[in-house]
């Protein structure tokens, strides 16, 4: 699990010495938590492209904050809620029930008209030193396409049609309030344009690739669940590793979703990696706060009784079902000492650039 | 003059190197196995042994067949309110009364039926599958249209009450050439010969396992008579039921769920093969019926793949899960070169199943 160090630390100062400055606005409201600690400083960012038939296609916009505010309260669940920027109502808890008409998510091609295709697991997860990387597939219905013969009367309602205009993902939600379908979070929206007008009866297939980069921070875990929050229904369903080491089943249909977070820091001998599913040697942990505006950040800050050597600060999630789940992970590239009744920050913010 | 030779002599260069600009590269560079094959055959009609008509059978109620082949042996969970209707299910159930076998009935050119007569097992052979039924005229008429129906089950709803219904499905109906007369009391026998090759070069690709015939001649018949027997992945020999107990219960061994197999092991294409020789990744497919008119009318098994690691893509199937658990490979391709994929890269896997359309 912990293999491989030094070459990480290596690249990991590199890396964090350039974005220093670039984080520096990021950070500034962790350290002036605590100006007299010192910080665990992460700037994770997600991304994502799309492929129409391997064909790249615009940027699309994604993440606003009125999708980043149900992503924290779904994944890093606290016992307050303390959430900056939240409303009330805000449609964000797992499916849980079984609905299979109204759970499922999809992509929708505008023209004429629109029309949807269920997307469909596994998630397809590619992880290396640099990020991750996390394809979801979809194939659009050639029997919707245009018929640009205009042979077929079943289809000449969509002629006007001469060009798929734009594409976007949604997942349908409940309200927790009421417990009813609140309806779909567009999460990404765009291309505005397919590049490739679509062929007359020829399937489309489109992959949408969300980037998760970052020298350290992400694991598998969290990309699975990210998924996992994304189909939000009984595909959602994603096995992952517990802090035991156990195999579990991260179900949005079930209970077995987080209740609590946590940041944990840990002083023993780590290094990272994307399958790493707990610290090494915790020896604090405490519930973070959550901030959604501009980014995603959970920070908390904590004050030993002793000086201690910190090596290592994680996310972890705890589970319906009991078990705890590791989602963010960092090894710092020297030993932190922290002084005995000094604050000590740690915060972990991730930046969806909203395209 | 000396000074302008080697401005000349570049500017020439230049014009013989303008050719050999490098072509702009493909706008799509997408990895994909993309492979169709049709469902065709051909009909023979037989008076008192003797082979009174031969042709080419052009034959699928296209939008009824492709949308019933697509549900029914390619099942995919939540594929869309088309699939999941009753109406898409497979099977007949027990109880139901003489409308428990799939039949043949034959019309003269006025369009009277006059005879109808439940198929004979399906006789299998190396290139496809035989249906036959025989009939006695009852009087001096012709053939002008053989047709194929299946049962099927639907519901019916008043006063808070389901009432469910059998009914007779027309899948196939052919039109003789010129009709083939005959004789009060003659035997008759027609036989459709389904093949699963195609004599149009651009879709013929082998992809027709046996299995394949097995699970088609199941889907035709619909019915008590159309039990077939299959070879599972494992090996194991299972039997394809599409009876049900009663008519809201599940057939009792039929698809229930669809995959896309992906691998790179050492293999050649074979009909007898069911299994992929080495799997590298399995995902649902999405399942169209694209029910266009003649000649277009098909069934399509697309799905994208993305690996974490470089591939070389040696084999492309499509398995289904029976009701008991155990899963069986009907189509199955092999390139004539490994299809080349890169880690992160996606990879387009598409099957096509044409049937062959006759309204």
């Amino acid at each position: 699990m912990f293999k491989g160090a030094d070459p990480l630390i290596r690249a990991m100062r590199r890396a964090l010495a350039a974005a220093a400055a670039a984080l520096a606005a990021a950070l500034a409201a962790a350290l002036i938590l605590a100006p007299r600690g010192a910080g665990a400083s992460l700037a994770p960012t997600v991304g994502v492209s799309v492929l129409v038939d391997g064909v790249p296609q615009p940027a699309p916009t994604y993440f606003d904050t009125a999708t980043l505010a149900p992503l924290a309260l779904a994944l890093f669940p606290t016992e307050n809620n303390r959430f900056a920027g939240l409303g009330t109502g805000v449609p964000a808890v797992w499916a849980r029930y079984p609905d299979p008409y109204r759970t499922y998510w999809g992509m929708a091609g505008h023209s004429a008209r629109a029309w949807y295709a269920n997307l469909r697991p596994p998630p397809f997860i590619l992880a290396n030193s640099t990020g991750i990387l996390l394809s979801i597939t979809g194939t659009l219905d050639p029997a919707e396409c245009v018929d640009p013969s205009g042979v077929n009367s079943r289809f000449r309602k969509l002629m006007t049609a001469t060009r798929v205009t734009s594409l976007e993902v949604t997942s349908s939600r409940r309200d927790p309030m009421k417990g009813t379908l609140w309806g779909g979070i567009t999460v990404v929206n765009g291309p505005d344009a397919f590049t490739r007008p679509p062929d007359w009866g020829e399937p489309i297939s489109v992959v949408y690739q969300f980037h998760f980069k970052d020298d350290q921070v992400f694991t598998v875990n969290f990309v699975k669940v990210f998924f996992a929050w994304l189909f939000n229904s009984e595909y959602g369903r994603v096995n992952v590793t517990a802090t035991d080491g156990s195999t579990v089943l991260f179900d949005p249909m079930g209970d077995n979703v987080p209740i609590v977070t946590y940041i944990v820091v840990g002083d023993g001998q780590a290094s990272f990696s994307r399958d790493a599913y707990r610290v090494a040697h915790e020896i604090a942990r405490a519930e973070p706060s959550v901030q959604v505006e501009g980014g995603l950040a959970l920070s908390t800050v904590f004050v030993f009784d002793r000086d201690v050597t910190v090596t290592e600060a994680a996310v972890y999630v705890k589970l319906g079902g009991g078990k705890e789940i590791m989602l963010l992970y960092y090894v710092y590239p020297q030993p932190v000492t922290v002084r005995a009744d000094r604050p000590f920050v740690v915060a972990f913010p991730i930046n969806f650039p909203f395209g | 003059m000396k000074r302008l030779l080697p401005v000349v002599g570049a500017l020439l260069l230049l014009a013989l190197l303008l050719p050999l600009r490098p072509t702009p590269a493909p706008r799509s560079a997408q990895p994909k196995v993309k492979v169709g094959a049709f469902v065709e055959g051909r009909i023979y009609v037989f008076v008192d042994g003797e082979l009174r008509y031969s042709g080419r059978m052009h034959s699928f109620v296209w939008e009824f067949a492709t949308r019933e082949l697509a549900a029914r042996v390619f099942p995919v969970p939540w594929t869309g309110e088309w699939a999941d209707q009753l109406l898409m299910a497979w099977g007949v159930s027990d109880d139901s009364q003489g409308l428990r076998a799939a039949t043949m009935s034959l019309k003269d050119t006025g369009g009277s039926a006059w005879g109808s007569a439940a198929l004979d097992p399906p006789a299998f052979a190396e290139s496809g599958f035989s249906v036959s039924a025989s009939f006695t005229a009852p009087y001096d008429t012709n053939i002008s249209v053989v047709e194929i129906h299946h049962p099927g089950t639907d519901v019916s709803y008043g006063d808070s009450t389901v009432y469910p219904y059998v009914f007779h499905e027309l899948m196939v109906r052919d039109f003789m050439g010129s009709p083939v007369p005959v004789a009060s009391g003659s035997r008759v026998t027609v036989t459709y010969d389904f093949t699963f090759t195609s004599d149009q070069p651009e879709l013929r690709y082998e992809i027709f396992t046996y299995n394949w015939y097995r699970m088609f001649a199941a889907w035709l018949y619909n019915a008590e008579n159309g039990k077939v027997y299959v070879t599972t992945t494992d090996g194991s020999q299972a039997l394809v039921d599409p009876t049900r107990p009663t008519w809201n219960s599940a057939a009792r061994n039929v698809p229930v769920d669809t995959y896309i197999v992906v691998g790179d092991g050492q293999t050649v294409f074979s009909k007898s093969v069911y299994r992929v020789a080495r799997e590298v990744a399995r995902a649902r497919p999405e399942v169209f019926y694209d029910s266009r008119p003649p000649p277009a009318g098909s069934v399509v098994v697309s799905r994208a793949f993305v690996f974490d690691r470089d591939v070389n893509v040696t084999e492309v199937a499509v398995y289904v899960k029976l009701t008991d658990g155990r899963e069986v490979m009907l189509l199955y391709y092999v390139p004539d070169e490994p299809v080349a994929v890169k880690a992160g890269q996606p990879f387009t896997v598409t099957f096509r199943v044409y049937l062959v359309p006759g309204l």
